[in-house]
């Protein structure tokens, strides 16, 4: 799972959402680090939808112009479980080694 | 409407009609609410003079190359043009590893640098400099990545041909002196390469089986050299054998080849190389006519006929054997659309 489709499954984990508000609410998530751009958001929003990930939740009219809100579905919820679990579970490794991890120079300074 | 979504809206024209349709009116609300500020004076001067920033291009443009060769899954159609351009490629690149085996083989020999074989006294060559070396050696880069394609390393690949067409432009701009127009293409071909490499991350058919491709560089190599070989003593055999002739040679060679057997129903219907054979012999066929029009402008009046000549020939040869490739492929990608289920991909609920 690419970094961007992580974050557009956990932007709509939060409730659904519309195009630009998944935009910013990734933007929040990730620090600013993942700003998406609408043609990348839309490719994963794509793809998230063919996949039974996330469905259309509603659709409404604002200042004249068709919003579509977009929400995780049961498959998209589980789906991301399993790549956090994965992901916390390789970050607890990384973790415990750097516990027990000490620098080189300290190594040779107790020698 | 305002002119930024005018704008907007042109850039959404590169995605597929059958995307559009599903997805044009919501990216374009999200795009114009992007871009929206607190300051209803800058927002009103954006609207009319505002452009959707070069990241934002990109970004649709990306989606749109994604899309068209199914690399999202996607239309039949587009997984079979995402198929026919990784074989394009991966065949761009054998042409590359053949040609780089071959160019340091025959320059080992005539430097006699092979143990064993000595240097032929009928060549005299100029003196060796460090860039000619590393232009030669930079050959061997694309048998790296080749390698390194048919192992599933697309990325590694990539980065290798990126480093072959830099090798390419080296060799440009510090050996041949000013660049023909031919040259100038083989450097976009380079380029077209390096992107093509990228429809391997969405692969859907089953990957390259190794030994025959691996098999194929060996024989491409030995088959180049003898022709190399054999061209060097007849001036009217060496016309054929300039980079574009040897291209061209192979080209016809492999279509001629395809179309037999599928005379003989030797080959799958929906195989990807009659596509990607027509794709080359579209490519080869401009190689081949600029270098005929380079031979027209740079070569002396003694070898200019045969030269332009035979390239005529060969872009006549190359044409008429392209025109049975491209109706059978838009013969086969008719019969995708036809087979395609239809229906919006969106679902309301």
């Amino acid at each position: 799972m690419t970094q961007p489709t992580f974050y557009v499954l956990t932007a709509l984990a939060g409730g659904p959402r519309h195009g630009y508000g998944i935009v910013g609410e990734v933007s929040d998530l990730s620090q600013d680090r993942v700003r998406l751009k609408i043609g990348t958001l839309y490719g994963v929003l794509n793809r998230l939808v063919d996949d039974g990930l996330v469905e259309l939740d509603r659709e409404e009219v604002q200042q004249g112009r068709l919003r579509r809100y977009y929400r995780l579905t049961e498959a998209g919820s589980q789906s991301l479980a399993e790549v956090a679990a994965r992901q916390a579970a390789d970050a607890k490794v990384a973790v415990d080694r750097l516990r027990a991890w000490r620098p080189a120079n300290e190594f040779g300074a107790s020698r | 409407m305002s002119r930024l979504e005018d704008r907007y809206r042109r850039v959404l024209r590169f995605p597929p009609a059958s995307y559009r349709e599903a997805w044009e009116e919501d990216m374009v609300g999200a795009f114009l609410a992007s871009v929206q500020t607190d300051d209803p004076e800058a927002d009103d001067y954006l609207a009319d003079y505002g452009r959707p920033g070069w990241a934002e291009v990109a970004s649709v443009l990306a989606l749109a190359v994604r899309l068209r060769l199914g690399l999202d899954g996607g239309s039949r159609r587009s997984v079979a043009w995402g198929a026919a351009v990784r074989l394009v490629a991966l065949l761009g690149l054998l042409a590359g590893a053949v040609l780089g085996v071959v160019d340091v083989g025959i320059h080992s020999w005539l430097t006699g640098r092979i143990p064993g074989l000595a240097a032929p006294d009928w060549v005299v060559l100029g003196p060796t400099t460090f860039w000619l070396t590393m232009v030669h050696l930079g050959g061997l880069v694309w048998v790296v990545a080749y390698v390194a394609l048919l192992r599933g390393h697309w990325q590694v690949a990539r980065a290798l041909a990126v480093l072959g067409l830099a090798s390419e432009v080296v060799a440009m701009v510090t050996t041949w002196g000013p660049p023909s127009l031919a040259r100038w293409l083989y450097l976009l071909f380079g380029a077209i390469l390096v992107l093509a490499l990228g429809a391997y991350q969405g692969q859907h058919e089953p990957p390259p089986r190794i030994r025959p491709w691996l098999l194929a560089l060996p024989l491409g190599a030995t088959a180049t050299a003898s022709l190399q070989l054999l061209g060097s003593s007849t001036e009217a055999l060496w016309a054929f054998l300039d980079p574009a002739g040897l291209y061209s040679t192979a080209v016809l060679g492999a279509a001629a080849g395809y179309l037999v057997a599928r005379r003989l129903g030797r080959v799958d219907g929906a195989s990807a190389w009659p596509h990607a054979l027509a794709i080359l012999a579209g490519g080869v066929l401009a190689l081949r006519l600029l270098t005929a029009l380079d031979y027209l402008r740079s070569i002396g009046p003694e070898q200019a006929p045969i030269m332009v000549t035979v390239g005529l020939a060969q872009a006549c040869a190359l044409l008429a054997i392209g025109l049975p490739l491209t109706a059978i492929t838009r013969r086969a990608l008719r019969q995708l659309r036809t087979e395609e289920p239809r229906g919006a991909t969106m679902h309301s609920t």
